[in-house]
């Protein structure tokens, strides 16, 4: 129980600290000649950085063959924490954008939803974080039972909505960008039936 | 003597950051006189370059608040030295601006290489202060230093024929700059204008700003300055200038053609395809302000297309 606690709050710890570095560069003026944009750029990529960690709990414990017991307590709650976090830093990426970009004026909102692809994909993508986020506690879970996993499964399609909505702003150098697609299409992988019986395979 | 010039300098008429800052602070906290005084006579002395910049009188300015030295210099876009905003200012020194050449070459009577000395010899300095709207949608306000394009170009005395004229950034391939390593656009980096664009009196070719020598993360020696078109047309660290009949090869454009056209006129009603043109972030505000057809220099610069469709001739 203890360890649970513990658990819980690490997780925490760590959500929080990206966000509490980017409240002590903008206090330090530390944010650069830019800082929206800076603002905007981190909130971005801590939100997929989240949702990528998140994607890696559930091969984490299958190729850790941790017992049972242990990794359903221990592990398997960072998929929730992380997913939680994932949207924090995706409705900051969101707000700041709506505020500083936008001026708060829906009129824009809706005019660069409708007519840049890359705005609709990254707003799409935090609609549909909203039923997981939603759904994220034991009595939704519980309650939806079976489908819970495939709702849940709406993940993949979103990171890789993220990672198009990332794409698409890019002018010409993808090189950070390769490393996100990487680390996604790597983890994607363990979701093939054939990689995942070969991993959770007994010795 | 001096006394009396300072008080009536106009805020924004040329003269290093430094006396700037210090003649504001003169202005605002009744500093002694004197402060500003003692700093006028050492620009005297000096360098060619350093008496013609202390010579230099504005000749074009806005009634807008100019970024900061920091801001200029520590958020550039000059891929040669890195992709990053900072990558610039960081690699600086990697950049070695002495020697330096330009080689002239296509339809003009006096074509050859042409040491930087040479090139500057001529000219004397004005300083002009010009929005710079970046193709991402940020902008600036910049103290320029520098001389008029068409007054260099005539030294070569293009022909007739001559309709348009191209830049090259430099580019050694045995000893490429730091983001030349990679090949995120095709180098050397390649821009060009039309000749009647290139005269127009606007055309600026910036050696320095704030008075000073221009830093090399803003393009030292020697970069080209088109207020009215987005940033990316204004090629910095010129070795190469060439006078042509057919359009230029230009390397956004090049890239990327239905993103970035040759022309790239600042222009609020045609949004990149990916991001809206309407409005922009001046650096140092936190909101957007309206993106001005042109960038504000619709006076100057209109007739230059009254014929074309501007939506089509990006």
């Amino acid at each position: 129980m203890a360890l649970k606690t513990l658990t819980r709050w690490l997780g925490h710890v760590l959500g929080v600290l990206p966000a509490l570095y980017l409240v002590a560069l903008s206090a330090f003026g530390g944010l650069g000649a830019n800082p929206i944009e800076t603002l905007t750029h981190q909130t971005g990529r801590w939100a997929l950085t989240a949702l990528l960690l998140s994607l890696a709990v559930t091969p984490a414990v299958r190729w850790l063959r941790f017992d049972r017991k242990w990794h359903v307590k221990y592990l398997m709650p960072w998929r929730k924490i992380l997913g939680l976090y994932a949207f924090f830093y995706a409705v900051l990426h969101f707000l700041i954008y709506l505020i500083f970009d936008l001026s708060f004026d829906f009129h824009f909102l809706w005019a660069d939803v409708k007519d840049r692809p890359y705005i609709a994909v990254g707003f799409i993508a935090l609609c549909l974080l909203l039923p997981l986020v939603a759904t994220s506690n034991k009595k939704a879970q519980r309650a939806l039972g079976k489908r819970w996993i495939a709702l849940h499964r709406l993940v993949y399609l979103i990171d890789a909505l993220v990672l198009v909505h990332f794409f698409w702003l890019i002018r010409a150098d993808y090189s950070s960008f390769w490393w996100y697609a990487g680390a996604y299409l790597f983890l994607m992988m363990f979701r093939l039936k054939v990689v995942t019986t070969l991993f959770s395979r007994p010795l | 003597m001096v006394k009396s010039v300072i008080p009536t300098l106009s805020e924004s008429e040329v003269t290093p950051e430094a006396t700037y800052l210090k003649r504001r602070d003169f202005l605002s906290t009744g500093v002694a006189g004197a402060l500003g005084v003692t700093v006028m006579p050492s620009f005297a002395a000096g360098t060619p370059f350093e008496q013609k910049a202390a010579a230099a009188k504005t000749t074009y300015k806005i009634d807008e608040k100019l970024n900061s030295l920091e801001d200029i210099t520590q958020y550039n876009n000059f891929y040669e030295l890195g992709t990053g905003k900072t990558d610039p200012y960081k690699n600086a020194d990697k950049l070695k601006t002495d020697p330096w050449s330009i080689e002239v070459g296509g339809l003009c009577a006096k074509p050859g290489k042409y040491p930087l000395e040479d090139i500057l010899q001529p000219h004397t300095f004005e300083e002009r202060i010009y929005r710079l709207r970046c193709v991402e949608a940020w902008s600036m306000v910049v103290p320029w230093l520098g001389f008029s394009l068409a007054s260099l170009l005539k030294r070569f005395e293009p022909s007739s024929d001559a309709k348009y004229v191209a830049f090259h950034t430099l580019y050694d391939e045995g000893r490429p700059l730091p983001g030349q390593n990679r090949p995120v656009i095709r180098w050397p980096y390649r821009e060009g204008l039309r000749m009647d664009e290139a005269m127009n009196p606007l055309s600026f070719m910036a050696v320095g700003l704030y008075g000073k020598t221009l830093p090399n993360q803003n393009g030292a020696p020697i970069r080209l300055v088109v207020p009215w078109k987005y940033g990316f047309k204004s090629i910095k660290s010129i070795v190469k200038i060439e006078f042509v009949k057919e359009q230029p090869k230009t390397s956004w454009n090049t890239l990327q053609p239905s993103e970035y056209g040759f022309y790239s006129n600042v222009n609020p009603k045609v949004n990149h395809p990916r991001w809206s043109q309407a409005r922009e972030r001046r650096i140092g505000e936190l909101f957007k302000r309206e993106t001005l057809m042109f960038n504000g220099y619709q006076e100057q610069v209109a007739h230059l297309y009254k014929n074309m469709d501007l939506a089509r001739f990006i």
